[in-house]
């Protein structure tokens, strides 16, 4: 546990001097920002625009922070034989992983609860009365980042070049926010006679669905989140990334250096 | 006591292209044994096999066939690990750190109490004559320092087997002046090392015995201790095939 905890601090300290952790830093706070500016387009609903613009802006950089922090930080420690130098001291490959994972995690989540820290201060201003599902929209964009950031590190891990993991990170992102019209796909080549049901149904379990985790949509609409549904959100999420980090594990476990 | 033997060692290198795979035979049914407290260089020419041994030793390739051994122990091994100082030939770090910074990395992966680190870490900064830029970051460092952060991280836990590759490769004069004092300190110290070069004078300066390697096989082994004519010649002479 010591190795793993080394390992992401480690992680945490590179991650915070790269200068693309601050670009994309700035940058998410000047979007959050000048959603005030887009909010009077519609006067009526202020706050909810500052809201939509504000969370989506969170998850977006959030996102963009932790593909960036799996390619650049394990696929570059590869590319450069860094990573030879710490695999010939006592450290297993699963804490190496697991502990790249964790630093990135941690660095995402501080990301998060700053960049969510802005926006509340900005709906606070605007008289904003406080809805205690904007926590859990937070808590639910962190746990889209735990997933994806197993992903990236999986794919890192597979792919040869840095850009083809990114490209294929980002092709998953969106793929796992459209699962479900795989479902309606399904539905329409049956009608048509075509049956790929097996297939479709493969990847619809294979793919992350993000969409199940969309909890900001909730957020100023009366429809209750029920609390076996968070449950069995969080246990999703958390057997997802588990099983990809897992499987990184494995191929790590295989790879020569 | 032997400190490293290895058994039909062998390593095959397969490069899988779209249709087609390439193989390379690095290292074939290598059978050597290492006396503990020596310097043993192994000698050969790029492509001989040599980097190969050393990174089978510690685990970064894993071998197509055969054994190798370390202290008895089969190799790879976690335990080992602590125990083997590796420094590879183009030592690689990640640049964001400062050179106090990686020592301490390295020194919490290898289990060291904060105290004991931070004792371990001053007294190789001043082994490797880099106290004075603990601060600065790698990346801000010259090649020939990042060659000392490399030497400094294979000195930290202190090694009983020092596995160096190519040590003095890209160093200027003092550079390899102070790599060849420093090697030889180490086995005052009573210290096992295995270094691979394929510059024979260095060879000859500072090993007991020399291993030459050709196209993965180990041609012969020579004591250096009374050898009669110039291991310059008996190298290229078996790599060459006139022997």
């Amino acid at each position: 546990m010591k190795k793993i905890f080394a390992i992401a601090e480690y992680t945490v300290k590179e991650n915070i001097r790269h200068r693309i952790f601050y670009t994309i830093f700035i940058f998410a706070l000047v979007v959050i920002v000048s959603s005030v500016i887009f909010s009077m387009l519609s006067p009526e609903e202020e706050t909810r625009v500052i809201l939509d613009i504000g969370l989506g802006a969170i998850e977006i950089f959030a996102f963009l922070s932790a593909i960036f922090a799996a390619v650049g930080l394990v696929l570059g420690e590869i590319e450069n034989k860094s990573v030879s130098l710490i695999l010939v001291r006592p450290v297993r490959r699963f804490e190496y992983i697991w502990g790249r994972y964790s630093g990135i995690l941690s660095i995402s989540l501080f990301n998060i609860l700053l960049m969510s820290s802005g926006l509340l201060f900005l709906l606070f201003i605007k008289g904003w009365k406080f809805d205690f599902r904007f926590l859990l929209a937070v808590a639910f964009i962190f746990l889209k980042v735990v997933i994806i950031s197993a992903l990236a590190i999986l794919i890192s891990l597979i792919s040869t070049s840095a850009i083809s993991s990114i490209s294929a990170t980002f092709f998953l992102w969106v793929l796992g926010h459209v699962t479900d019209h795989l479902k309606y796909l399904n539905h329409v080549l049956l009608e048509k006679g075509v049956k790929i049901t097996i297939f479709l149904k493969a990847i619809y379990y294979l793919l992350p669905n993000f969409q199940y985790l969309n909890v900001k949509d909730y957020i100023g609409y009366p429809n209750p989140l029920a609390g076996t549904t968070i449950f069995w959100q969080v246990t999703y999420s958390l057997v997802y990334a588990s099983a990809a980090t897992w499987l990184s594990v494995l191929v790590f476990s295989r790879k020569e250096f | 006591m032997v400190a490293i033997r290895t058994e039909n060692l062998t390593k095959i290198y397969i490069r899988k292209h779209l249709f087609t795979s390439k193989k390379t035979n690095a290292l074939e049914s290598l059978n050597l044994e290492i006396e503990d407290r020596k310097v043993f260089g192994l000698l050969g020419l790029n492509g001989s096999g040599k980097t190969t041994l050393l990174k089978l030793l510690v685990g970064l390739l894993f071998p197509t066939g055969g054994f190798a051994y370390i202290f008895g122990q089969r190799v790879p091994h976690l335990s080992l690990l602590s125990r083997i100082g590796y420094l590879p030939e183009f030592p690689c770090f990640l640049m964001y750190l400062t050179a106090s910074e990686i020592l301490h990395f390295y020194g919490k992966l290898c289990g060291f109490s904060m105290k004991e680190r931070q004792k371990r870490v001053e007294e190789t900064l001043d082994l490797v004559d880099i106290r004075e830029n603990r601060n600065d970051r790698l990346a801000d460092f010259s090649k020939g320092m990042l060659e000392r952060i490399g030497l400094a991280q294979v000195l930290l836990h202190d090694p009983e087997l020092l596995l160096l590759d190519e040590p003095t490769s890209g160093l200027d004069p003092l550079g390899v002046k102070k790599m060849r004092q420093t090697i030889l300190r180490l086995r005052e110290e009573g210290k096992t090392i295995l270094l691979s070069s394929h510059l024979v004078t260095e060879v000859e300066r500072v090993c007991d015995r020399v291993g030459i390697l050709h196209k993965g096989e180990l041609k012969r082994v020579v004591e250096m201790k009374g050898l009669e004519g110039r291991l310059e010649d008996l190298f290229t002479d078996t790599v060459s095939g006139n022997v």
